[in-house]
């Protein structure tokens, strides 16, 4: 079903552990009918962001080296697609850290474990309320 | 040409098979753990070793719940609980110590199951 907002087609996962990328893969790519790329760091995923040119991008808080906020940061302060929303990924999330995860410019936080049966439509959701928000 | 019902169970496979492939790696992943919380007994409360454990186990307690191991996955979140409370008292070092017994057995016990992730 279409609500006349553009469909989400192309995500960047960013994510540590191989195996949560794997089944996030699987969860986007096959269950979900997405174009998706995942990288193991940060470095790696502000790369991708100019070679994949993500739509939205899946990003993990707590990574060794650069974490989360600080890739969002980094997306925001000096990238030429700063705008690209950015949903947080995190376990244990506290509402007041929804809330800090939210004015440092993410779009919206899932927590993990997330359901790989429904993660693609709540990306789908969360991309619809983006650009009705947008409008 | 797939089938809508091939591609689901094509899915289906492949989920149980990362999920046996992520049980046969926890001894492997439970390892450095199990470095920390040895060198924590002999050094006390150094703040470095703590917060690498705590990384590690929240690592674990992650994939585990995502993957359907939700045993090693409550054991991990618990111990890495036990490390956040600011001072390893005895009694505290004591509940780590009987939460990572029971998580080496579990992990070296062969038995370990995961949920199984259906794509229907």
């Amino acid at each position: 079903m279409n609500d006349g907002s553009p469909q989400l087609q192309r995500v960047l996962y960013i994510e540590d552990e191989e195996d949560i990328r794997l089944v996030a893969q699987i969860a986007l790519e096959q269950i979900g009918g997405l174009t998706t790329k995942t990288c193991a760091s940060g470095p790696e995923g502000l790369e991708a962001v100019d070679t994949f040119v993500p739509e939205l991008i899946l990003l993990d808080v707590m990574m060794p080296g650069m974490d989360g906020p600080s890739v969002l940061g980094k997306l925001r302060q000096r990238h030429a697609r700063n705008d690209i929303p950015v949903v947080f990924i995190t376990a244990k999330v506290q509402p007041d850290e929804v809330h800090r995860f939210k004015e440092m410019g993410a779009e919206a936080v899932i927590t993990k474990p997330f359901e790989p049966m429904t993660l693609a439509a709540q990306l789908q959701e969360i991309w619809s309320h983006f650009h009705a928000h947008r409008k | 040409m797939r089938t809508g019902n091939d591609i689901k169970q094509e899915v289906n496979v492949q989920l149980a098979q990362l999920q046996r492939d992520y049980i046969a790696k926890l001894p492997i992943k439970i390892a450095p753990v199990n470095q920390d919380w040895q060198s924590l007994q002999l050094t006390g409360e150094d703040e470095i070793t703590i917060k690498n454990m705590q990384r590690k186990l929240h690592a674990i307690a992650g994939t585990s719940s995502t993957l359907g191991v939700e045993q090693v996955a409550a054991l991990t979140y618990c111990i890495e609980e036990l490390l956040d409370r600011g001072s390893l008292t005895p009694e505290c070092r004591q509940a780590i110590a009987q939460r990572m017994n029971e998580l080496n057995q579990l992990i070296d016990s062969n038995t370990l199951e995961a949920s199984p992730m259906v794509f229907k």
